[in-house]
């Protein structure tokens, strides 16, 4: 056990992390909001990867520069992702609200099986390469020991945008809407804040950003398939979870949290076991902290 | 400036407001009283949108607004601090008070009225930074007064600002009630279950039961009729 190890793992760990940070804010910010597990968030995630995959395909043809291809990837990525996230709360939601708790869960289960199976017809059910978009864009020196260039910008480029959702959601009047929608939605009508608009918004951004998350990942892991929306989705939402569902602060150290562990189990007892492991962890905070790390104690009231 | 004709309003199947006239006019304190479940707070509710209005008219500087969305209501300057405060308790009491302000674009008139605010209300100049939640709750409805001062009203929408409050700290708020009507000619439309302070502060009031108006007329007056003696001020 040298250190040298030990701080390739922490790294991997945070790279991994930062992934289900991006990701598990989607839920997060859809739960604090709708008090909705958005099921369908890893479709978007997934179809993002598709989307990036295509967009990256031809920047390259164009024959921009890898950073410009990068760059690109990311934003078509995005916007692609935060269109679909706007319709899937437009079509699969918004009709619901108001229902009954069940009825919406059902139809993002419903939203997730549809999406999976559109991307099978139209696209194909095998795995198909990603190009590594990540890599030969700098050379690193002081860390290459520790971590490879194309983890290093995979984590900087999430911890950067999350850093961007932090200081969004902190300083700025439709941020502050946001987290007012979360605490009392009718107060937050009545002081003038549409809150269709902003639960809209709130679907876009998550989006948004779980399509990041796809676009680094994939180009990271190298293949895609119509599945992988599925494991990352339920490690974003166990990372969710584990932060205390509905804390936007608690879901980007959840991620971290789980990204680590998993990164130590892999490391120092078997990658077979790392999903053990990670999951194992959630056992453990529903059992001894049920609202999660940063989660806040809801008594139920009778 | 506000007047209110045969407005019919509910929950389901429960017809709560069963056509309520009132009047509110510019620069007064009107006062709405009434028993719990009078209806009260269903007429504020109706009147801001957060209900529907079911049947009659609402009509605010002569245009009717039954019915338009609750943030198209607000930008007109009625602004509401509802029953129970409802303050963001996450939020700072900063926080909360630059939420007020959601609607404004005018960064100087918003900055003035934040100062107003914190002068009228000096213990939340104090507590600035502090969690919302932490207010006692006195604190609190200052701060939801000072929040909808935020905004910037025409007309003021009280929901119950005593409720659950000590005397002194009832006293305390209903003076700078006062205060905001005279220094910033703000009407303000008042509803209380505590009828001897609202007719003590206000220029004319309504009673309500039933989801029907049945009295109305000066506060004085109100405050000396024998009906409201013997059913709301206990004498």
């Amino acid at each position: 056990m040298d250190g040298q190890y030990f701080f390739e793992l922490a790294f991997s760990g945070l790279t991994r992390g930062s992934i289900y940070a991006l990701i598990a804010l989607g839920y997060t910010m859809v739960y604090g909001i709708l008090g909705l597990i958005n099921f369908a968030h890893g479709e978007v995630y997934m179809i993002s990867a598709f989307v990036g995959l295509t967009a990256a395909a031809i920047c390259s043809l164009l024959g921009f520069s890898l950073w410009a291809v990068l760059l690109l990837t990311l934003l078509f990525a995005a916007a692609y992702g935060a269109a679909y996230g706007y319709t899937i709360e437009k079509v699969a939601y918004r009709p619901l609200r108001g229902a009954n708790r069940l009825a919406p869960l059902i139809s993002a289960i419903g939203m997730s099986i549809f999406l999976r199976e559109y991307v099978i017809l139209a696209q194909t059910a095998d795995f198909v390469a990603f190009p590594s978009l990540l890599y030969n864009l700098v050379e690193v020196d002081f860390l290459s020991d520790y971590i490879g260039s194309g983890e290093l910008i995979l984590t900087l480029v999430s911890l950067t945008v999350l850093g961007g959702l932090f200081l969004f959601l902190r300083y700025t009047q439709t941020g502050r809407a946001m987290r007012a929608i979360e605490q009392d939605r009718e107060m937050a009508m009545l002081l003038g804040v549409k809150v269709d608009q902003v639960i809209s918004l709130t679907f876009v951004i998550g989006s948004a950003l779980a399509a990041v998350g796809a676009v680094l990942i994939s180009s990271h892991m190298g293949q895609i398939n119509y599945n992988i929306g599925f494991l990352v989705g339920i490690k974003a939402f166990t990372a969710a979870v584990l932060g205390g569902i509905g804390s936007v602060a608690g879901a980007a150290l959840g991620g971290l949290v789980l990204g680590l562990v998993e990164a130590f189990a892999a490391g120092y007892v078997s990658s077979d076991y790392e999903d053990v492991f990670a999951f194992g962890c959630l056992v453990l905070i529903l059992i001894f902290r049920p609202a999660g790390i940063l989660g806040q104690q809801q008594s139920e009231k009778v | 400036m506000l007047r209110l004709e045969g407005v019919k309003s509910g929950y389901g199947g429960i017809e709560a407001l069963k056509g309520v006239d009132l009047v509110v006019r510019q620069g007064e304190i009107v006062a709405l009283i009434g028993a719990n479940g009078a209806g009260k707070s269903t007429t504020l509710k109706t009147i801001s949108g957060l209900l529907q209005t079911r049947e009659g008219r609402i009509v605010y500087q002569g245009e009717e607004i039954q019915n338009l969305p609750p943030e198209e209501i607000v930008k007109k300057g009625l602004i509401q601090v509802p029953e129970g405060r409802r303050i963001f308790p996450k939020f700072t009491v900063l926080e909360n008070l630059e939420i007020g302000a959601y609607l404004r674009r005018d960064a100087l008139g918003t900055q003035a009225d934040l100062r107003y605010c914190l002068e009228l209300f000096p213990i939340l100049a104090e507590r600035r930074q502090q969690k919302a939640g932490t207010l006692s709750g006195g604190e609190q409805q200052m701060l939801a007064i000072a929040r909808a001062l935020m905004a910037r009203p025409k007309l003021l929408l009280l929901d119950e600002p005593s409720l659950g409050l000590a005397p002194l700290i009832i006293q305390q708020i209903f003076e700078i009630i006062k205060i905001i009507n005279q220094e910033r000619q703000m009407t303000i439309f008042l509803i209380e279950q505590n009828a001897s302070l609202a007719l003590k502060s206000a220029n004319c009031a309504f009673v309500m039961e039933n989801g029907h108006i049945t009295l109305s007329g000066k506060a004085g007056d109100l405050a000396q009729s024998v009906e409201v003696k013997q059913a709301y001020l206990g004498i």
